[in-house]
């Protein structure tokens, strides 16, 4: 790595092979930029996952806190070279120098712990996140400029499903009243030629992809503009177009089968197809490919017919006509729907007060771009965000879609338009590897790697890490064969990669000629099985071997497969936590509890928890002659929880159940069933006790919820070579490297055609491959997406092949006969197959491993058995630990009841307030009760209080116990923790006069009261020494009771 | 007078309080920033007293101190709870063009909406708050700011605080935030007192020093506060205010016994919780001197869930909202809400209801209910009317009389009355053994009362904001809205407290249990300021997000710091941040600067104390995969009959057609809340026949059609999906549009001369032994010069690909049609069977003819093989090979096939 890599006065686009290193370089330059000074908040540094974000969080600190505090110069680990390096040279560029003066050690320690000690006390400075969150930041900014609340959610994928399926919903509820825009809907649904009723299945595929691209689609609308009627008149139109081809087909069979006698089977087919089919089947007919009928060799033998001659060219004529008229029609169609529907979708996400991830971006783009936030108003923008971004950083570059990078750009304008444009200088660089790019069909935009190098010519200066730190020698040898062969043939940059492991490791690529392929398939899997077995004799363990498959249903098969003969395995399906068994054993019973009258689930239950039910009892609830009777141990413990649902929070319910049945143990620690307690913690579980809103929530959650430490599971991994981008893995099985390179026209209902500037200029609705060359505006634009595909399926070939570490098996299934075909067709492994040759390619030795010590999965000492836990938990004090006498005291629960507790302490507020005892006081009295309790008294409440006081205040009785030195009201005695509050004591030379207030008159109550004066005068005279007198004084509303208690 | 005691970190300053004892305690008055340090403060003198008694000081908690110090000139406070409703009624008051300013588009919305106001409505509280507690201005923001733009939303945000005001003023009240920044006080009501301690909680405002400065004018003050040294910005800058200078004093470190975790899951950091107690209590520390703080308060539910001793306390308060009364409430409210127009109820919310624990429990309802829940689930019945329940005796008196409570227009006390009515109403009907039961628990008691509390202040309140509408479902909305936020005491917990950071202010436990230590909590994520920037605030001299993380560190560390034992654990998973910059600041201070020690990194831990784990577990045993056939089950497989369905279940997997139809095991059925092809399918067949015997054949598609457009349409009336989905309904009238190619179809069949004579005919026909039966869809005959042909078809709404071409072989599996060939064959021998076809509704709307391979008579072998298969004492039910056909089985657990 060249040390101008992590040097701020250079502006950067490193493009990074895998394993060659590129988190490292990002934070390495990240570190630089702190320790030149840089302040954290100026710093941007954008990731796409949260992992991401967390490792580079991670790698920062560890990276600062070795180099503050283990630094020496006896310990030179590379990073400190590299930083020392880049301090030496500044910008020069040179590789990494040998020797460093004590001095420069010395210096480089004591300035990285005051970066460390700066950037850890102001963590929340350092802005490092991902793509998502940090727009998310600048809406919450920003909300009302983005029309959005302040308060607004991220939805979950499965929330924005359903507001989706509501706004449908409520889209097609609307079309009720009119019936032309529901006729237009009907009749596309039913002149499309799908077997599809359904208005949800037939749009939602269209409406989905239209929303990913939406900017760019909005964009696009005001061009592609029509009315209802018009759009009426369109469909009606290729229905009419559609009638007069059939005609024209019919009329041509009937020509055909009078003209070609004695016409073979295909033949015959071809006639009968022309007569029932409709134009676009017409059009995908091999006959009708040809530019004559006799053109088509089952038809050759066919008398020459003017008439028929005359038909087919006809139709030939119209056919293109039609489908690119088809193709209009219903592009606009769809536009127009969705437009509209989108207007429903927004005002249902407003009224949920959500966004789903591509509306944050959407918006983000609107309010940044569109309005001109960044560009006309930086000033106030940065303003805002409480900085400026002086340094923008960018991972995984090949992962950002085009809007993303348009509200990017004027940043990164900004960042590279030289001094003089900025206070203080500023630096961009992104990273990342086209190669590696295969998230295009989540917008992910690998061309933009290149032009935007090519935008900022002479302003940004490209680096390569060519050097592979992950991968043996034999494995990078391997990549680079097939590659440099492949970059000759295709479109595809490749520069050779240098290993930097030392070891061999281990290749194998294997090719099998497809018709040796047993078609019982067992074969295959018993390769792969042969290949884990080897892997495993030499020492690695099972989490060290991933197998890598195409699709998921692949992984399902290679992992049962492993299972069945005794290998632990486990798939990306089974890395969620709806494949955990104890988790589903928890649902089951839940789910029983929430509706008894289905036994079918305590059956699944009772057979899903091993040892829970004996041999006997198993065979006999299934094979039994005898009514089904869930053993009564079993039952009893059953209805011990089931009278507990509904009062007990769920999670008890769960605790309760997991308890009772011994699940934990039975389920060897699972885990995951940590994990469902977890549920409990997210915001959207709103209703604690009912188990049913738990379970619907489970059922939508439960399937985007990463199962618990996969990676910590002792099992082969299975996982699609898309999940594998991003991560190594000691040893790589790829059991059927067989990615077709051909594109299969369904893939993606709707063709966008780009601009130059990568811009969306133009929608087409997709065909079948035989009907593209009618269209050839579709035609064009499918081209270039099938190159886009290609380049797709060319980066899919090389992230399976540089994700191990030590060892890859490589099995690839050869289809010679194909070979000199069609280009279209090839595959994957033809590539392979041209760059390697048809021997198998073998290089190096299975490295030998240590092997495991131990398992280390479970709780690994048992460190006591459950009494000993019920014994401390025992120890622990209970009981309430304070007895709040306001709440002891409360009688009754009437409204009326609690009127009189609120009075009566809104009356004795003001007796507190009272400055003195003279009618004097009682204003300023009453204004102090009105400020606190006056929203809810009533005008007589207050009266009442104000009567009372004074009736108190011409009370001679009342005046002659208030003649004492001193009136303290409210004061807390304090006894062996107890608090008793007097709410009168008047100090006197010798004694001391309690008085106890209440505002009504409950004669079952008193002797209660009579208690606590008593109690009040005992404390009192304890404390003082003197004697206490003791009363009760009832203030009513028309008179004033003193009782004397001692 | 004004003293400040400083106090270092690791010093107790209740304890430094308590220590100075005056003469004449009643002439003390003590400030404290919480009410558990007034509690803890009479505990410490109550403990040090010498007599049995003590008279205890004048306490009071910070907030209520100011409130008494406040003067609003004869006008009420504001209550905290109609704060939101008044400043909407002040937005509502205002210009939208001038409010569009700054809210833009969203202006009209938080006029009109309260709902979609209150979160804005919130923030802008806030932020008053804050720069009046402060005494800022808007002259001096205005100043601070450099942009017009800012300057414009400055200026209306005092707008509309000037107009909150007026409105409030027009109803007697006014907010403390005015009176704040006014400093409109009067403190005449402390000159009895002759010295007023201040405990520093942390931070104090501009008013609150102001307050202070006005009072030490008269009284003697003395201000206590925590230190850190000079790194302490936030005590600086109120020390610069207040006039005097910081000493320097020593920082103290954390205690040896630290402990730190890593966990996987949330969860299983309460073992290491309880693990933390155990230590302690083991170590001679009181269950009193343990604390847990919980930085994301969400994790007191799992606490609580998981607590099965019970022994803590929770000092935050139990929610309102996961009461058994407020579900009910809020079960009773949604299933209100969101009835339909006419009258008709939501059958999950209805099962909701009925599963409600008192509702479960009150024995007119109880035996009902399992009946009702089977009948909803069986018919997919979305949708229950208002007669069918009401018709019930015990169910429907219940909904008779919660009903009543909504549907009469009142006032808002009056529907809040009808509410508590309602609460005594079903407490009255539940069986008295569960409310004895439940009357043993503290919580229910508590929650209840706590409930009626919340519902009799709001109708003390009801007289302001509130009462503007007569709507029940507003009113009920409200309602809902309000409890959902209400906590109740945990009076019945245990001694092991467990609070919030803010809540442990000045305390000083001797062991300190905090999980979730990931950034996002600790220090708590502060979020950006819409209103004021960093810079702003530190121009103007107010808290920046930095100074409010360092007030948080100040909290921890004052808690960690002058603890005995410390337990940290933290959460480790993609959806987290990264551990907690404390974290890392302690391992450095005890000098870990390299990797995390390996006991650190220990993931599974302590699990052992949240879960029973004694029980080991026995010896595994397979699940049978085969079953022999008892003599029972070969009763019962003689006796019945077998449809085309259960033939084919036979063939497919023997064991599920064990399961099924010998053992009667029903599959799980939930109510689906789209429409689903079998109940397409099911319509089209019901609609179908009707259609046939409305007409018997025409030569004219567009009668056909209407007819066919007719009797679906009421068909389908009977499903509750074309009730409430109008896509379901669309698609259905889809559907009958493309019927219309069906019509031109049938209208070529009939030219042709075939008739659909026989229309859903049921039959049984006994061969060797077994008995089949069926039904038929239809059956067309022709009459030709010398004899009757006849076709039969089987109406099919799914993919009929695959399914056209019999061989009777191993793998077949289809019976309907050739069975009921032969039905046909026995019971109309005069007629000529010409072919079977199945007739595709779906997509191409054609009827299509099977071809077979193979005879007739080679059906009949293998349906003689399949008779012997099933009769045979010997062939054991077996488990299929085939494991698609497990993909839609609803027993895969059972056979061990998951």
């Amino acid at each position: 790595m060249r040390t101008d890599i992590i040097q701020p006065d250079n502006n950067i686009a490193l493009r990074a092979s895998a394993g060659s290193g590129k988190t490292y370089a990002l934070s390495l330059r990240v570190i630089n930029l702190l320790l030149r000074g840089v302040d954290p908040e100026r710093i941007l540094c954008i990731t796409f996952t949260n992992k991401a974000t967390n490792e580079m969080f991670q790698r920062i600190i560890t990276v600062l806190k070795y180099l503050a505090f283990e630094l020496s110069r006896s310990n030179l680990r590379d990073e400190a070279r590299y930083i020392l390096s880049a301090r030496r040279s500044r910008g020069t560029g040179q590789e990494l120098n040998a020797d460093f003066s004590d001095d420069e050690i010395t210096d480089l320690c004591q300035r990285s712990r005051n970066v460390y000690e700066r950037v850890i006390r102001n963590l929340s400075g350092l802005r490092i996140s991902t793509i998502d969150s940090f727009f998310n930041s600048i809406l919450r900014l920003f909300p009302f400029e983005a029309g959005i609340m302040p308060d607004f959610e991220v939805l979950t994928d499965s929330k924005e499903r359903k507001i989706t399926f509501d706004a449908f919903e409520e889209y097609v509820r609307s079309m009720e009243g009119d019936i032309r825009l529901r006729k237009v809907v009907g009749d596309v649904i039913t002149k499309s030629g799908k077997a599809i009723n359904s208005p949800g299945t037939f749009f939602y595929p269209y409406f989905e992809k239209l929303l990913e691209m939406r900017i760019g689609v909005e964009r696009l609308q005001e061009k592609l503009k029509v009315g209802l009627d018009d759009m009426q008149a369109e469909i009606n139109n290729i229905g009419d177009i559609d009638i007069s081809i059939r005609i024209e087909a019919k009329a041509l069979a009937k020509r055909l089968r009078e003209s070609c006698k004695d016409i073979s089977r295909q033949g015959a087919g071809q006639i009968r197809k022309l007569e029932i089919s409709d134009a676009s089947d017409i059009a995908s007919l091999k006959s009708i490919s040809k530019d004559n009928y006799r053109d088509y060799q089952y038809f050759k033998k066919c008398n020459e017919d003017e008439r028929a001659t005359k038909l087919f060219k006809k139709i030939k004529k119209d056919l293109p006509f039609y489908l690119q008229a088809r193709n209009d029609a219903y592009r606009r169609a769809i536009l127009f729907l969705f437009h509209k529907f989108a207007l429903y979708l927004d005002s249902a996400k407003k009224r949920a007060n959500g966004l789903s991830f591509s509306d944050v971006v959407n918006k983000s783009y609107q309010l940044l771009v569109d309005n001109g936030m960044i560009e006309q108003e930086s000033d106030y923008f940065y303003f805002r965000l409480d900085s400026s971004i002086d340094h923008l950083l960018i991972d995984e570059f090949q992962d950002t879609n085009f809007i993303q990078w348009l509200i990017l750009k004027p940043f990164v304008d900004e960042l590279t338009a030289g001094m003089g444009q900025r206070e203080e200088p500023g630096s961009f660089f992104y990273v990342g590897d086209p190669k590696q790019s295969i998230y295009r069909f989540r917008g992910g935009e690998s061309r933009l790697f290149d032009s935007v190098l090519k935008y900022y010519q002479g302003k940004i200066e490209q680096r390569a890490l060519n050097r592979n730190y992950r991968s043996a020698t034999s494995i990078v040898e391997l990549v680079n064969r097939v590659f440099l062969s492949v970059s000759m043939e295709q479109d595809f940059d490749y520069e050779e990669q240098e290993a930097v492991r030392e070891e061999e490791g281990f290749v194998q690529v294997s090719f099998i000629n497809d018709d040796d392929f047993d078609n019982s398939g067992l074969e295959k899997y018993n390769r792969t099985l042969g290949s884990v077995r080897i892997l495993l004799d030499k020492g690695f363990r099972e989490e060290d071997i991933t197998i890598l498959c195409n699709t998921n249903r692949q992984c399902e098969e290679y992992a049962e497969f492993l299972l069945e003969n005794k290998i632990k395995a486990v798939t990306e399906g089974s890395m969620t936590i709806l494949h955990s068994e104890g988790v589903g054993a928890i649902i089951d019973i839940l789910r029983y509890l929430s509706d008894p009258g289905q036994i079918i689930y305590i059956l699944d239950f009772l057979f899903a928890v091993p040892g829970l039910l004996s041999e006997k009892e198993r065979t006999s609830l299934i094979a039994g002659d005898k009514d089904t009777v869930i053993p009564g141990k079993i039952n009893e413990k059953i209805k011990r929880i089931r009278s507990r649902i509904g009062l007990l929070p769920v999670v008890a319910i769960i605790r309760l159940i997991v308890d009772e049945f011994h699940l934990f143990p039975r389920f060897n620690n699972d885990p995951n069933i940590l994990l469902l307690i977890d549920m409990a913690l997210s915001s959207e579980m709103d209703e604690n006790l009912s188990i049913t809103r738990f379970l619907d929530f489970v059922r939508e959650e439960l399937e985007d919820i990463k199962a618990s430490r996969t990676e910590a599971i002792h099992a082969v991994k299975v996982l699609t070579i898309h999940k594998a981008k991003g991560l190594e893995f000691p040893a790589v099985i790829v059991p059927e490297l067989e990615i077709g390179l051909s594109v299969s026209a369904m893939e993606t209902p709707l063709i966008f055609e780009y601009g130059d500037d990568l811009s969306v200029n133009n929608i087409f609705i997709n065909e079948r491959k035989e009907l593209l060359d009618f269209n050839p505006g579709l035609l064009k634009a499918a081209e270039a997406e099938r190159s886009m595909v290609l380049r797709d399926r060319l980066n899919q070939l090389y992230v399976a092949l540089t994700r191990a570490q030590e060892c890859l098996f490589v099995y690839v299934v050869v289809k010679p006969k194909d070979k000199a075909g069609d280009s279209a067709k090839k595959k994957l492994s033809d590539i392979l197959y041209e760059a390697i040759g048809l021997e198998d390619h073998v290089r190096g030795m299975i490295p030998l491993r240590a092997k495991r010590q131990g398992a280390t999965t479970g709780i690994k000492a048992k460190r006591r058995m459950m009494d000993e836990t019920v014994d401390f938990i025992m120890s622990v004090k209970k009981g309430p630990e304070k007895s709040d006498t306001e709440e002891e005291e409360r009688s009754g629960l009437s409204y009326e009841n609690f009127r009189a507790r609120r009075f009566g302490i809104a009356f004795h507020y003001a007796m507190e307030s009272m400055r003195s005892y003279n009618k004097g006081s009682i204003a300023d009295s009453i204004r102090r009760v009105k400020q606190r309790f006056g929203p809810e008294l009533s005008e007589h409440d207050i009266s009442s209080i104000e009567t009372r006081i004074s009736l108190l205040l011409d009370n001679d009785q009342f005046m002659d116990l208030m003649k004492g030195a001193r009136t303290l009201r409210e004061l807390t005695y304090l006894e062996e923790g107890k608090t008793w509050i007097a709410d009168m004591v008047v100090i006197r030379s010798d004694n001391i006069v309690i008085v106890d207030f209440k505002t009504g008159f409950e004669s079952d109550l008193i002797k209660k009261y009579e208690g606590q004066v008593k109690r009040y005068c005992e404390l009192a005279a304890g404390e003082s020494g003197l004697s206490a007198e003791g009363y009760i004084c009832f203030a009513l509303d028309d008179k004033i009771d003193i009782r004397k208690v001692v | 007078m004004l003293d400040v005691k400083f106090l270092n970190i690791d010093e107790d300053p209740l304890l430094h309080i308590s220590k100075c004892k005056p003469d004449d305690p009643a002439s003390v008055l003590n400030v404290f920033p919480t009410i558990r340090n007034i509690r803890r403060f009479h505990q410490i003198i109550s403990s040090n007293g010498a007599g049995p008694a003590v008279m205890s000081p004048f306490c009071y908690e910070m907030n209520r101190f100011i409130e008494k110090c406040l003067d609003p000139g004869g006008m009420s406070i504001v209550p905290g709870q109609l704060r939101a409703l008044y400043l909407q009624r002040a937005i509502s008051n205002m210009d939208l063009d001038r409010l569009s300013g700054l809210f833009r588009d969203s202006a009209s919305d938080m006029q009109k909406n309260f709902i979609s106001f209150a979160s804005a409505g919130m923030r802008i509280l806030r932020f008053l708050d804050e720069i009046y507690a402060e005494k800022i201005t808007g002259d001096v923001l205005k100043r601070a700011s450099l942009y017009t733009d800012y300057e414009e939303h400055i200026a209306i945000l005092e707008e509309i605080a000037k107009e909150y005001r007026n409105v409030l003023s027009s109803d007697g009240m006014v907010d403390q935030m005015f009176l704040k920044q006014e400093g409109a006080t009067d403190i005449d009501w402390l000159e009895d007192h002759k010295k007023i301690n201040v405990l520093v909680g942390g931070y104090l405002t501009r008013f609150e020093i102001d307050l202070i400065r006005d009072i030490e004018k008269n009284n003697h003050v003395e201000l206590v506060m925590r230190y850190e040294g000079e790194a302490d910005k936030r005590t600086n800058s109120m020390c610069e205010m207040l006039g005097v200078d910081p000493p320097s004093l020593s920082k103290r470190k954390c205690p040896e016994m630290v402990e730190i975790r890593c966990f996987d899951e949330a969860a299983g950091q309460f073992g290491f919780i309880l693990h933390a107690v155990e230590r302690s209590i083991l170590s001679g520390i009181p269950s009193e001197d343990i604390v847990v703080v919980l930085p994301d308060e969400k994790f007191k539910r799992v606490m609580f869930g998981l607590d099965r001793g019970r022994i803590f306390n929770f000092a935050m308060g139990l929610d309102q909202r996961d009461s058994v009364w407020f579900s009910l409430l809020k079960i009773i409210a949604d299933l209100y809400l969101n009835r339909t127009e006419n009258g008709s109820y939501d059958s999950g919310m209805l099962i909701d209801l009925i599963n409600h624990p008192f509702i479960m429990n009150i024995p007119e309802v109880a035996g009902q209910a399992p009946g009702l829940i089977r009948d909803i689930k069986k018919n997919n019945r979305l949708l229950m009317d208002e007669r069918d329940i009401f018709g019930m005796s015990g169910l429907g008196d219940l909904l008779t009389r919660i009903i009543a409570v909504f549907t009469k227009e009142r006032t808002f006390d009056e529907f809040v009355m009808g509410v508590v009515s309602l609460i005594d109403d079903i407490s009255s009907m539940i069986k008295p053994e569960l409310i004895e039961s439940l009357s043993k628990s503290p919580e229910f008691i508590q929650s209840r009362n706590s409930l009626l509390d919340d519902l009799y202040g709001m109708i003390s309140l009801g007289q302001f904001g509130v009462n503007i509408e007569t709507d029940s479902a507003m009113h009920l909305n409200n309602l809902i809205e309000q409890l959902s936020t209400s906590t109740y005491s945990d009076v019945a917990g245990g001694h092991i407290s467990v609070m919030g950071m803010l809540e442990t202010r000045n305390m000083t436990p001797r062991a300190v249990i905090i999980p979730d230590m990931n950034e996002e909590y600790m220090p708590p994520r502060s979020e950006k300021e819409m209103f004021l920037n960093s810079s702003v605030r530190e121009t103007i001299g107010i808290p920046t997000y930095f100074d409010r993380e360092d007030l948080a560190r100040h909290y921890f560390y004052s808690l960690v710091k002058n603890a005995d034992m410390v337990f940290l654990s933290y959460v480790d998973r993609d959806d987290r941040s990264v551990r907690s910059r404390f974290l890392e600041e302690i391992l450095i201070e005890k000098g870990i600067t390299g990797d995390d020690p390996p006991a650190m990194k220990e993931r599974r831990t302590h699990e052992d104390l949240i879960f029973n784990v004694k029980k080991d577990v026995g010896p595994l045993s397979d699940d049978p995969v085969t079953i022999p056939k008892s003599a029972t089950a070969l009763k019962t497989v003689r006796r019945m009959s077998y449809t085309p369905y259960k033939l084919r279940t036979f063939r497919q997997c023997s064991y599920r057609f064990y399961l099924m139809h010998v053992k009667g095991f029903k599959e799980p059925v939930e109510v689906a809340e789209e429409l689903e092809a079998r109940d397409i399918g099911n319509m089209i067949h019901d609609a179908m026949r009707s259609v046939y015997q409305r007409v018997g054949r025409t030569n004219e598609a567009k009668v056909l059609h209407q007819i066919i457009r007719e009797e679906v349409q009421k068909v389908s009336g009977m499903y509750d999906i074309f009730h409430v989905s109008a896509h379901a309904v669309l698609e259905r009238d889809v559907l009958v549009d493309k019927l219309y190619q069906f019509a031109l179809n049938e209208v070529r069949r009939f030219e042709q001369g075939w008739k659909p004579e026989i229309l859903e005919e049921k039959f049984e026909v006994k061969r060797d032994g077994l008995i089949f039966s069926g039904r038929v869809d239809r059956i067309d005959i022709r009459e030709d010069d010398d004899c009757r042909r006849a076709v039969v078809i089987d109406y099919k709404y799914s993919n009929i690909k695959g399914l056209t071409r019999m061989t009777y072989d191993s793998s077949f599996s289809e019976f309907q049609l050739p069975l009921y060939r032969m039905m046909l064959k026995s019971r109309y021998p005069e007629l000529i069977v010409d072919g079977m076809g199945y007739y595709d509704l779906k997509d191409t709307m054609g009827l299509v003819m099977i071809s077979e391979r193979g005879t007739e008579d080679d059906f009949l072998s293998l349906l003689d093989r399949v008779t012997e298969e099933i009769l045979s004492p010997e062939r054991e039910f077996i488990r299929t090979e085939d494991r698609s056909i497990c993909m839609r089985c609803g027993f895969v657990k059972i056979c061990g096939r998951t």
